[in-house]
């Protein structure tokens, strides 16, 4: 259902990963990992540097968010939904983060309803719900990570490189 | 401990009723009175025999949605306007994950609100009634189709209900769809949806099992994909089951395409009990698809093209609205209706293909070299074997989720576009074998000028939506994603 990636220190940064790829509605949760993978290795050319983004894989519950954004002190929390669940999923997710006392920048991206949706009143729905950024499924990493940067403004101090 | 043998009445009776009370539509389960209803089937809807008596390849998509009518009338859609010759019956990721209360909010959401609360149709909520009225309904024989580790509730259900087919396997349905979903329980439970498929057929219903071929949808090397395929086959013929279809999917090289379907054929009747009827299913590309439609339609053209070569007994043809997920009945049966005329076209052509039977060769010989390995390391038995293979990495899936599998081997494709592994791992081939895909990988890197790098990986697998079929380095923008990119970044 979710996928999830965060930052320890000093960038303290809850990253979750978002689509790239749509698979249909037969792809409930199969292809996460092909994305986490991709970041693994990706990520380097950002400057972000990888020790501190680690993914929670697939079927990661609101809770588990919470409490890995509260272990590792997160600036923002990604979540990506690829199987047109995610309104349903997310009911809830900010006040759950509120009472793991996270404060963090919250992104949500991917395939987030079911059908051949208008994208606009997709964002708005989620806006609602509070999340500070919407994605749709044609978003590149790269389009993510540098909204991170504008968000959080201390990435941009970290340019270490590594290589995968 | 787990072994590969059959459920025994007894046991199959126990976990019968431990499962009809999960839900309470499970009570309304009674075998006999599920017989008697089969029984009224016309020869129509006997999925088994529809399938194996065709004589061309049998075209189904996937569709599901969450109430009982808006779902009749998306198969009447896909069955008439469509001219699908088998239906299916796509099930909600709720029910998926057995969260039964769930998918019941979703589908009273759907109910009075009319929106698209689930991703498909929760069988179990519509109980053994609501599933016959569904088969009653439509002409064509319907099937099944999920992701669910724990199918035994649905299979009962469904099976009650009138189903003659149902997607999955304990693998297929665990490695590539799951995080900590044990292997091992996931084989017994399974093991309980075969047994019960079995009990059908020896009362002369015989229940049409298809392991899921695809996998993780990503490069998956046809190899891998067939070895799972035959141990998912054998678990099941193990139990009973006497149909079954064997899958693959399409990963876009017509030359390993047409020799991979042919291994699946070849491998699954010598590999399989002779008591076993085996069919084999093509996937139309189950990775990612180009935004554009007309693109999109590209790709499932090659795929009907593949399909009119290699001749599998059935195809799952995707729509032009992949990209964007599920897509409207209208675009789920223009998907149909293309991969139809891509077949009958050019199934009338005798076209000759080179390198076909070395391909052929090369699948069947690493197939049965990853066997070998699970039967060893199962001492003979496939069951506990599959388990310690996929922990010991001897056997493993690319990009697989679960923590079941090491999920450490990677693909690449060759210079010739075909799949080729790329990072071994622990995967348990044999050195001529990796000599083998090392050379044709070796091969590309000199053409693109870049060594065998992880970088083939990730462009590989970009490449299909990109507008490719091969992730080169540098290659000149053509307009593939041309229009707004629709993401956040470019509205502020």
């Amino acid at each position: 259902m979710y996928k999830e990636y965060y930052h320890d220190r000093p960038l303290s940064l809850t990253i979750v990963h978002r689509t790239l790829w749509v698979h249909g509605r037969d792809s409930h949760s199969r292809c996460h990992r092909v994305r986490r993978t991709r970041r693994r290795y990706h990520h380097p050319r950002t400057g972000i540097r990888r020790r501190r983004v680690r993914g929670l894989g697939v079927q990661t519950s609101q809770e588990e968010f919470a409490e890995a954004a509260k272990t590792h002190d997160s600036d923002a929390v990604l979540v990506s939904s690829l199987y047109g669940h995610a309104e349903q999923d997310c009911q809830g997710f900010q006040e759950t983060l509120a009472e793991h006392d996270v404060d963090a920048v919250t992104y949500i991206g991917g395939n987030l309803a079911v059908g051949q949706n208008d994208f606009a009143e997709i964002r708005e729905t989620f806006q609602n719900m509070g999340f500070d950024r919407v994605f749709d499924s044609e978003t590149s990493p790269e389009e993510a990570i540098r909204a991170l940067e504008r968000d959080c403004k201390t990435a941009e101090r970290d340019t270490e490189r590594i290589t995968a | 401990m787990l072994r590969d043998e059959r459920i025994p009445a007894d046991e199959l009776q126990r976990i019968d009723e431990e499962i009809r009370g999960n839900w309470p539509t499970g009570e309304a389960i009674d075998f006999e009175e599920a017989i008697a209803f089969h029984e009224s089937l016309p020869d129509g809807k006997r999925f088994a025999d529809v399938l194996e008596d065709a004589d061309r390849p049998l075209l189904q998509p996937r569709a599901g949605v969450a109430t009982l009518d808006e779902q009749i009338s998306l198969l009447e859609h896909l069955q008439d306007d469509g001219g699908a010759d088998l239906l299916p019956t796509t099930i909600d990721s709720y029910t998926r994950d057995n969260a039964y209360e769930k998918a019941k909010t979703g589908l009273e959401e759907a109910r009075d609100t009319g929106k698209a609360a689930l991703n498909g149709f929760p069988a179990v909520n519509h109980g053994v009634e609501g599933c016959r009225d569904l088969i009653r309904a439509l002409d064509a024989p319907i099937e099944v189709r999920h992701g669910t580790p724990d199918a035994r509730l649905l299979a009962a259900v469904t099976f009650a209900g009138g189903f003659q087919s149902f997607e999955g396997g304990p693998i297929s349905y665990n490695i590539p769809y799951c995080k900590d979903d044990d292997l091992e329980e996931t084989i017994e439970h399974w093991q309980y949806v075969d047994r019960l498929a079995g009990a059908y057929t020896e009362r002369g219903i015989r229940i049409n099992r298809e392991p899921f071929g695809p996998l993780t949808g990503t490069l998956v090397p046809p190899s891998i994909a067939i070895a799972v395929m035959l141990v998912e086959g054998k678990l099941a013929a193990t139990q009973g089951v006497r149909s079954l279809t064997l899958g693959y999917g399409q990963v876009g090289n017509l030359v390993q395409d047409v020799a991979a379907l042919r291994a699946l054929r070849n491998l699954g009747n010598e590999y399989l009990d002779d008591a076993v009827e085996v069919t084999t299913v093509f996937h139309e590309w189950m990775g990612g698809f180009p935004p554009d439609e007309a693109r999109a339609n590209g790709v499932i053209g090659l795929g009907g093209t593949t399909a009119a070569v290699a001749e599998p007994d059935k195809v799952i043809t995707k729509s032009p609205q992949e990209f964007r997920g599920v897509p409207t009945k209208e675009a789920n049966a223009a998907g149909l209706r293309t991969t139809r005329q891509m077949i009958d076209m050019v199934r009338e052509q005798q076209i000759v293909l080179g390198g076909i039977d070395e391909e052929q060769e090369l699948i069947e010989r690493t197939a049965m070299e990853l066997i070998d390995t699970v039967e060893a390391h199962g001492d003979g038995d496939v069951a506990s074997g599959v388990v310690d293979a996929f922990a010991s990495g001897a056997l493993d899936v690319p990009f697989a989720p679960s923590d079941a599998a090491e999920g450490a081997v990677l693909p690449a494709r060759d210079d010739d576009g075909r799949v080729r592994i790329f990072e071994f791992a622990d995967l348990n081939v044999s050195d001529d074998v990796r000599e083998i895909h090392e050379n044709f990988l070796d091969e590309r890197a000199r053409t693109e000028g870049r060594d065998r790098s992880f970088a083939m990986v990730a462009d590989d697998v970009d490449a299909i939506s990109d507008g490719k079929l091969i992730g080169r380095p540098d290659a000149p923008d053509d307009g593939a994603n041309a229009g707004d990119s629709g993401g956040e970044s470019s509205a502020d």
